[in-house]
């Protein structure tokens, strides 16, 4: 019997030497993500997400709130900050080829989690409901209509099915700040997990 | 970094996760957390005016980040548009998926991978040249209006100039020419940022327009903007 719990055993389990600073990346877009929870649940709170009053909302965010300006600035850069070490990340994994077996698993949810990260973006731009947010979801409408399969399915999401034709920024909203961290939380707890049991790809 | 690697034994060849990956782990963090609340603070997020489904002139910038992928999309036009929003993404995403098939090397050296190297070399530069491209054209643009605020001198000057150039063609209160569209109501169909526009490049509005390019500044013609964006 180990003096340590389970949990601490692996948790500080020893890992390889020529584990450099290049392998922080991963932990790295963990960091700025939760860093996205926490300004995101503090910007839900005064959003109002209809398209008459989500631009207002957010100007009442910038000028009236307590760290209201910097709360979404936060929210800004960290979503940059996300997609530049998701990169960084990424690159690392292919240079090293960690997506070998026995890692396929980790590769599925990490693929997973990119996509999940461009959904995030997306809809996230479209929550302020300005100028840029009503350019995109025309831009994306047009081009998805050309879609074989899908058009329906996605016009509906930027168009379809509202009271008196409004967008519905409300739909977006709750994919932004619900279904994407659900699954999100999923796919991060089998990345982890796989990490964990596997320890990091080492050099054949 | 990785060279003494192999020929050492597997306990040699590890360091406690605690606390010295931890270490560059937790500094590595820190910097970075510092690094984004600084710029948070400095640089803040921009909120650009509500939507407005009448401006038709807007242009579409999206974030750096999906700049390559716009720029992709200008080549497909017509019916190959699906190529650009179907094809190309899917293909990219199976070739993802199915990579820890396909490569069945054992080494990590990427330079004995040379198919890996070759690809991922490919897809860096094909996105780096096109966000390139897209940014020289979006500078070609020059559309970039920034609008000060609007005061009292400003209207009075704009009425001017108003009743200086454009007269002659449109109308207003009653009064001008008629060959062009009564602007009396100007403001409430339409926003500051497109009469600017309008002015800078009539033909934004029609292809075959009379209106020619009106050599105002920029100072006057962000008079006129003001102007006409209250006549409601
Ligand atoms: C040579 C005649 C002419 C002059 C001078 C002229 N315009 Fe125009 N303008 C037109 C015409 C014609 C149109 C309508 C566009 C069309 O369909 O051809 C127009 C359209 C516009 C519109 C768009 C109206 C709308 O409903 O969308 C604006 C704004 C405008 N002009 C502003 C100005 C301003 C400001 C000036 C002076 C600096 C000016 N114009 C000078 C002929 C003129």
């Amino acid at each position: 019997m180990s003096e340590k719990p389970e949990w601490c055993e692996r948790l500080f389990s020893p890992i390889p030497k020529w584990v450099n600073w290049l392998y922080c990346f991963g932990g790295l877009t963990l960091l700025v993500f939760l860093l996205q929870v926490l300004s995101g649940i503090y910007l839900a709170m005064f959003f109002q997400p209809s398209p008459a009053e989500a631009w207002a909302s957010i100007e009442f965010i910038e000028k009236s709130i307590f760290l209201g300006k910097f709360a979404r600035s936060l929210h800004r850069w960290g979503a940059f900050l996300m997609v530049l070490f998701l990169i960084a990340h990424f690159f690392r994994t292919l240079r090293h080829g960690a997506y070998r077996p026995p890692r396929q698993l980790n590769w599925f949810s990490g693929i997973m989690l990119l996509l999940l990260t461009v959904a995030f973006a997306v809809t996230g731009y479209l929550l302020p409901w300005d100028f840029r947010a009503y350019w995109a979801v025309k831009t994306m409408g047009n081009l998805l209509d050309a879609l074989p399969v899908f058009s329906g399915a996605t016009d509906w999401l930027l168009h379809g099915d509202t009271l008196n034709g409004i967008v519905p920024v409300g739909r977006w909203f709750v994919i932004h700040a619900l279904v994407l961290p659900v699954l999100t939380g999923i796919f991060l707890a089998v990345h982890f997990f796989m990490v964990r049991r596997l320890g990091v790809a080492e050099p054949l | 970094m990785n060279r003494e690697a192999p020929s050492a034994t597997q306990a040699d060849n590890r360091s406690p996760f605690y606390p010295n990956h931890l270490f560059v782990e937790a500094v590595a963090a820190l910097a970075v957390f510092a690094a984004t609340v600084l710029a948070a603070y400095m640089w803040q997020a921009p909120l650009e005016e509500m939507a407005d489904p009448g401006d038709t002139t807007y242009v579409p910038r999206p974030e750096w980040y999906f700049l390559f992928y716009f720029q992709l999309l200008k080549y497909f036009e017509g019916s190959l548009v699906v190529v650009g929003t179907f094809f190309l993404p899917a293909l990219t995403l199976t070739l993802l998926m199915l990579l820890p098939f396909l490569d069945t090397s054992t080494t990590t050296d990427i330079r004995k991978r040379p198919c890996v190297a070759a690809l991922s070399l490919a897809g860096v530069v094909a996105v780096v040249a096109l966000t390139a491209l897209s940014v020289v054209e979006d500078e070609s643009h020059a559309d970039k209006i920034v609008l000060p605020p609007i005061t009292g001198e400003q209207i009075t000057a704009g009425r001017e100039i108003f009743g200086k150039f454009c007269m002659l063609c449109h109308s207003i209160d009653g009064k001008g020419g008629f060959m062009a569209p009564d602007l009396t109501q100007i403001g409430a169909r339409a926003n500051r940022a497109y009469i600017e526009r309008v002015i800078i490049n009539p033909q934004i509005v029609s292809q075959t327009t009379i209106m020619s390019v009106i050599p105002l500044n920029e100072a006057e013609r962000h008079e006129v903007s003001a102007f006409l964006s209250r006549k409601k």
